[in-house]
């Protein structure tokens, strides 16, 4: 074909695709002007409009990388049971997640029983991620707390990376919360562990990332955290990537199922923020919100439902689907799930000491009658008089650091009462 | 990415550009790598169950491999254009080895939008589209440079636009005609 032809034809094909399909007709007569093969060769070309659309959108890379992804679906995992890596003989699997799956094993050496967790062969192969792991690894084996599942040894063999962990029986909080709520004294004890736990993660510099019910254990022992800061692999805010496209990324997680994992997750991890302390806080806030209630605290049918509630909606207080709920309790959670992690409770160590608070005062921390209204009046009654009472206690000194408006938005809820009986109670250990 | 920072890649791009042919030993390995690491991403994804958009995993994949802001400005079109050839050419030799392992078998095209499944499966893969843009090379040699460079280098409207001294108004214009083109030879094998 000749140059001058083509030309001709990209031109008319060019305007004919600026016009609506009406006006097309009669631009192309006019166009074309009787010349019969070159009106053929644009309309054949312009029939090819409704197919075009995402045409060749998605780049090379990740059309050639979806193809393969494909394969490597249909690809059979590599076999394990049976075979030994160094001493540790796999007997069983046991689970499977986005870092890969989960063995039952016999370390020979000791002769005792240990979880084998196999990372996924890209994973393994990243070197930033491996780097990252192994850093992790080496925290997480120093944390030594009896509510964290207790990292062994990181091994290789065979070109299979592999974390040994601590083998515990029991169930998933997640598995548990399918048969509802948790009664009201356990689902404290529970969440006292998980936030000390936490808390003892973040005074090492070590964020989870991905707190969510099926990453709590539940032990003879109490509840055991699992996959310590190892979760996330896809920071979205990495440079340049997430300024190309700013909010079309979300950093998932590639465990557990969509819902299960968003549903977890701050709004600032969902805007792609680098995840902090308060980030797990957050987590936790709606962890604790389930364990008490048997409900989700952010529900929707989709992923966009669900972001969308997590971004903006507050789910309803835990009082109003669990009557006795104590106030306090109901702001503690509520300050866990604040969207903004400047207005959220500060400190997973201030958690846990609110939790004992309410965990030991048992019954007495229930309004009954007149005291709810007593609480309520704190509350309305404003929240300097709040802080005075909790300066005068000396409860300020538990936050260094905080400004005097953090300060106030952690515990203006307080709910002074107990606040009061809080500060009591403390006088009363002291004594 | 194996052992690799992005920079050492575009050090190997660049070397191999100039002319270094043992770059393209190391290179092509690379991405093959950084093939199968977002590839792995995507199924632990889909097993998963997340279906959103993967554009930053995909962008964030391009910039290891061609990282523009590393480039000298002087280089940046000769650079672009060399890389964008490269990875047409590691990507359609990955389609054509994928498809050979698997002759035989259920033969998955690599489809090059998921979304369309209008379009008859012969006509959906990375191979016939390399064909196809030679074809079209013949008659429009710049037409067929901007899909290049968009769609095998990752490049944006305006990078390409830069990248060959136009507007992009023009690389608009020229990229929805070539689109046109490349989807009629892709079904009908060029007959109108």
């Amino acid at each position: 074909m000749k140059a001058e032809r083509w030309d001709q034809i990209k031109r008319i094909c060019s305007e004919a695709l600026e016009r609506d399909a009406a006006g097309r007709g009669g631009f192309l007569e006019e166009a074309c002007a009787g010349d019969l093969p070159l009106r053929k060769e644009v309309e054949s070309l312009l029939a090819q409009q409704s197919a075009a659309d995402g045409f060749i959108e998605s780049p090379a890379m990740e059309v050639a990388a979806r193809g393969l992804a494909g394969d490597l679906a249909q690809e059979p995992e590599p076999e394990f049971v049976g075979r030994s890596l160094l001493h540790y003989r796999i007997e069983e699997k046991i689970g499977e997640g986005g870092m890969g799956v989960v063995y039952r094993a016999l370390d020979t050496r000791l002769d005792r029983e240990v979880a084998l967790k196999m990372l996924a062969p890209d994973m393994a192969g990243d070197r930033k991620f491996r780097e990252r792991f192994d850093r992790e690894a080496k925290v997480i084996s120093r944390l030594d707390h009896p509510n964290i599942c207790a990292l062994h040894d990181v091994g290789k063999h065979e070109g299979v990376h592999f974390l040994v962990m601590q083998y515990l029986k029991g169930e998933t909080l997640a598995k548990r919360l399918k048969r509802g709520p948790l009664p009201l004294d356990r689902a404290l004890r529970h969440a006292i562990e998980i936030a000390e736990a936490l808390d003892t993660a973040h005074r090492h510099g070590i964020v989870h990332r991905d707190l969510k019910p099926g990453n709590v254990m539940l032990t003879k022992t109490g509840a055991k955290l699992l996959d310590f800061g190892l979760a996330k692999t896809f920071p979205a805010t990495d440079g340049a990537a997430a300024s190309i496209s700013p909010s079309s990324e979300v950093p998932v997680t590639a465990e557990g199922t969509v819902l299960g994992t968003f549903q977890y997750m701050a709004p600032e991890q969902l805007k792609g923020a680098e995840a902090d302390a308060r980030t797990d806080i957050f987590a936790f806030g709606a962890v604790l919100y389930e364990m008490l209630t048997g409900n989700q605290a952010f529900e929707g049918t989709s992923q966009a439902s669900v972001i969308a509630a997590i971004m903006s909606s507050e789910p309803p207080p835990v009082s109003s689907r669990l009557p006795m709920t104590p106030p306090a309790l109901d702001r503690l959670v509520r300050h866990c799930l604040e969207k903004d992690p400047d207005d959220r409770v500060q400190s997973l160590h201030d958690v846990a000491l609110e939790l004992q608070g309410l965990a030991s005062a048992g019954p007495a921390a229930v309004p009954k009658g007149s005291n709810r209204l007593l609480v309520w009046g704190g509350v309305r009654a404003g929240r300097s008089g709040c802080r005075r009472t909790r300066s005068h206690l000396g409860m300020a000194s538990l936050l260094p650091g905080c400004s005097a408006a953090r300060r106030s938005s952690l515990f203006a809820p307080s709910a002074c009462g107990v606040c009061l009986w809080r500060s009591h109670s403390r006088i009363a250990r002291r004594q | 990415m194996a052992g690799r920072s992005p920079r050492e890649v575009t050090q190997l791009l660049q070397a191999w550009c100039s002319g270094d042919q043992r770059a393209l030993d190391e290179l092509v390995p690379l991405v093959y790598c950084e093939l199968h690491s977002l590839a792995h991403r995507f199924m632990l994804r889909e097993r998963a169950g997340h279906t959103l958009q993967t554009t930053a995993l995909v962008n964030e994949t391009y910039l290891k491999l061609v990282d523009s802001a590393r480039v000298r400005w002087q280089d940046r079109a000769h650079f672009f254009a060399m890389s964008a050839g490269l990875m047409r050419r590691i990507l359609v030799d990955f389609s054509r080895a994928r498809g050979s392992r698997k002759r035989g078998g259920d033969v998955r095209k690599v489809e090059l939008d998921e979304s369309r499944v209008a379009l008859p499966e012969r006509g959906n893969d990375l191979i016939a589209l390399d064909s196809a843009l030679n074809s079209l090379a013949t008659i429009d040699p710049r037409q067929a440079k901007i899909v290049e460079l968009r769609f095998f280098a990752g490049l944006g409207v305006e990078e390409t636009a830069e990248v060959l001294g136009i507007s992009p108004r023009t690389v608009k214009r020229e990229w929805a005609v070539a689109k046109l083109w490349l989807l009629r030879e892709m079904k009908h094998g060029g007959e109108p």
